[in-house]
């Protein structure tokens, strides 16, 4: 087998042109010697058949055109050759028939070679497929030395052509390959394929995927091996790589604090696109066909979720998840956000984040801020991941401080009273303390045998001095309530009274308290402080709510009821249905009367006194039924024509 | 009672600590007040008190704080509670910290001496 010239080192290219020069030059001197001695001698052989020398060397070096031109050219020779030499006689049979076996042989030789450089051409052309690929060929004889050895041969183990060719396969390479295996498959098959170990010219080993084809004889006899192989070590290194890179992946995945996993939306995706009809919104669709929502959901199955995902969602282990879906575990809540992320999705997003809240069908209620993100691989919507963080938890404390807070603001208005009434107490009952001490001490002192008068003395100044200072909080307390307090007006009770329902709304909803205002169609104005008089509605609806806490038989109603009376005066009465008070229902009016644990006992008497002094008259009473009633008059207003009250109004 | 008894008494209001102890000074015991619980925990009057009259209100150490910390340094005292705060709650842990009384300010300081004596005998 022989090379072509191109793709030749340089070394190897300037052999070549000098064994062509030497072809040609030998083909000249030849054709010329034949020339001569066809011209010359008296010989009566065809010496010009001799010419197919000189076409076949011509042939060995040259291409096509160059074998044509040179037969071309011999036949030309030869028939100069003739004429010249039998000029007298040009039709003499026998030099006639030399000539024409010449020429004939000249012919046969060209063709001939044409058709040799031909298949040689193919040939070539099929050695350079050879030499294009990287996978080495190694073409190697019965006694395993190599005959043929390709480029990719050479890059790979290191060995050029020439160092390779006519060693053996075995000394060169050092190959490790399961022999017998090999001999057994060549023998019933005439190929092997499987993998092999080899040493390069650094002393490398390499891993090669490698194909041997048993080269036989025309007889069937195995003459060599030719063999194509391919080195795995690259493939593997980058197989290991991304194995490795996988196994992160993996760990990432698992490890992670927050739920994860993957799920296959194709078949959901499916079953929408199917049931919407052309046409339609596919947001509002959704939203009206929550069943088919959640039908499709079912459709969808969890290819892989991580630990953290398997608590989120109670499951015992990943098995459980895995084929299985989100939708079918939850009762509440699904569809709409479902639909929601699905609408999201079908508009082009490949990412959505929503905070969902799902209710399990025991009851268990989950927030989550889901992120769905779409993995673009295959069919539409075959790989979703989705990520969930659970902030239930996040949610339950920041509902608490809203409600701590909002209490605490509330409690701030409804509570001013106890407020007030500590801070007078502690203020005055200091001073008036000490009045009592010192007072008893000087009597004390006075009292002795030999009366201690400078003592007593002592004890008369304090006595003054510390009225001094009572009467000091007294008068800070009034210039506060004075700032508070607007001066007396007419009143309307009705929206006060609504207003001060408004206030203890939040109590009495959590109470589960239904507040209803009974009254006249009309009712006349009262005159008071406005503030004050709602201070003491509020303390009493408050009261009301708390004596009604602990029902458990029967439903919680308070009733607000306002009716004018005889001598001009207006009565509020609140009325409840709780536990009533008992005996002796006046004494709830007196300072520190309290049934509550952490309470002081000032309410109601505070309100008694604000009463008192807008000139009415407060009082409680057990009710016949349950629960007791307590109510106050209030003097009605000269000033303003009686107002058209609102008739009932019921509030939770 | 023994022969002039030492009552100390806590309370950082000025009129009725210094009102208190004249009181008692006029009925012929020995008094020892204090501003604060701390100041009292820090004396050696302490050592010879034999009734402790305290305010539960006060800033720094409150009273309850103070029945506390004589409790775990073992207290050999009664302690009677005044207070203007006379809640149930504050009652109940006054009593399950060991007070022989709790009475609410103004306290009648007759009244006062008649349980003192009912507590030293």
């Amino acid at each position: 087998m022989h090379s072509t010239e191109r793709g030749r080192s340089g070394a190897e290219t300037s052999f070549f042109v000098r064994r062509k020069r030497l072809f040609q030059a030998a083909a000249l001197i030849i054709g010329a010697g034949i020339f001569a001695l066809d011209l010359l001698t008296p010989l009566q052989g065809a010496v010009a058949v001799l010419y197919i020398i000189v076409v076949l060397l011509i042939a060995q070096t040259g291409g096509r055109r160059a074998v044509v031109t040179s037969g071309v050219v011999c036949a030309v020779l030869a028939i100069i050759a003739y004429v010249a030499g039998h000029s007298d006689n040009l039709f003499d049979d026998g030099a006639q028939v030399r000539l024409a076996v010449s020429l004939i042989s000249i012919l046969a030789a060209t063709l001939l070679s044409i058709r040799d450089h031909s298949a040689r051409s193919t040939l070539a052309e099929q050695a350079r497929v050879l030499e294009l690929t990287h996978d080495t060929v190694i073409i190697r004889d019965s006694d395993n030395k190599i005959l043929y050895w390709n480029d990719g041969a050479e890059k790979l183990y290191g060995w050029t052509r020439h160092e390779a060719v006519g060693r053996t396969c075995q000394e060169l390479l050092q190959c490790q390959f399961p022999a017998e295996q090999v001999a057994l498959a060549l023998q019933s098959a005439g190929n092997w394929s499987g993998e092999l170990t080899r040493t390069r010219r650094d002393g490398t080993r390499i891993v090669l995927a490698s194909r041997w084809l048993l080269r036989r004889d025309p007889e069937g006899q195995g003459v060599g091996i030719i063999e194509t192989s391919a080195d795995l070590t690259e493939q593997r290194r980058a197989d290991a790589e991304r194995r490795l890179s996988e196994r992160r992946y993996s760990t990432i995945f698992h490890a992670a604090g927050f739920a994860a996993w993957e799920s296959d939306w194709s078949a959901t995706r499916r079953h929408i696109f199917d049931s919407v009809p052309a046409g339609a919104d596919l947001r509002s669709w959704m939203a009206a066909h929550p069943d088919v929502v959640r039908e499709a959901g079912t459709k969808s199955a969890i290819g892989d979720a991580n630990q953290a995902a398997v608590d989120l969602f109670g499951a015992s282990d990943r098995d459980e998840l895995i084929g299985s879906n989100v939708v079918a575990r939850y009762a509440i809540g699904v569809e709409q956000s479902f639909a929601e992320i699905l609408a999201d999705l079908a508009e082009g997003a490949d990412r959505v984040e929503k905070e969902v809240r799902w209710t399990t069908h025991e009851g268990r209620v989950l927030d989550v801020v889901l992120r769905v993100t779409l993995v673009p691989e295959g069919e539409p919507w075959s790989r979703v991941l989705v990520m969930a963080f659970d902030v239930t938890e996040r949610n339950e404390a920041r509902a608490k401080l809203e409600q701590a807070s909002a209490e605490l603001a509330h409690a701030a208005r409804v509570s001013t009273l106890g407020q007030l009434a500590a801070s007078i107490a502690h203020e005055v009952n200091q001073p008036l303390a000490a009045i009592i001490n010192y007072g008893k001490s000087g009597n004390r002192w006075l009292a002795r045998e030999v009366p201690d008068t400078g003592e007593a003395k002592n004890c008369f100044d304090h006595i003054v001095s510390n009225g001094n200072r009572a009467a000091d909080v007294i008068a800070r307390v009034r210039s506060l309530a004075r700032k508070t307090a607007p001066q007396v007006e007419p009143v309307a009770l009705p929206a006060l009274i609504d207003e001060a329902v408004a206030l203890v709304q939040r109590e009495a909803h959590a109470s589960h308290v239904a507040i209803t205002r009974l009254g006249e169609d009309t009712l006349p104005f009262v005159i008071g402080d406005r503030v004050q008089i709602q201070q003491v509605i509020v303390n009493l609806l408050m009261n009301a709510i708390q004596a009604m806490r602990d029902l458990e038989d029967r439903s919680r109603r308070l009733c607000v009821h306002l009716e004018t009376e005889a001598d001009a005066m207006v009565r509020v009465a609140v009325e409840d249905c709780g536990t009533g008070i008992g005996e002796n229902p006046m004494r709830i009016f007196e300072p520190f009367f309290t049934t509550k644990d952490d309470g002081m006992g000032m309410g109601l008497s505070i309100c008694k006194s604000i009463i008192e002094a807008q000139g009415g008259r407060i009082s409680a009473t057990d009710n016949p039924g349950h629960g007791a009633t307590i109510s106050f008059t209030l003097p009605v207003s000269t000033a303003e024509p009686p107002l058209a009250a609102e008739s009932v109004h019921t509030s939770v | 009672m023994k022969q002039s008894p030492t009552i100390c008494i806590v309370d950082d209001d000025d009129d009725v600590r210094s009102s208190l102890e004249n009181y008692l000074r006029s009925v012929g015991v020995e008094v020892r007040s204090f501003v604060s619980a701390e100041d009292f925990l820090a004396s050696d009057d302490r050592l010879d008190a034999d009734c402790l009259i305290t305010d539960l209100h006060m800033p720094g150490m409150d009273g309850m704080t103070l029945q506390r910390e004589l409790n775990k340094l073992g207290r050999s005292f009664p302690v009677i509670v005044i207070t203007a705060f006379p809640t149930s709650a504050a009652q109940e842990q006054s009593a399950d910290l060991g007070a022989a009384a709790f009475l609410s300010k103004p306290v009648d300081p007759d009244m006062l001496l008649d349980r003192v004596e009912e507590i030293l005998q």
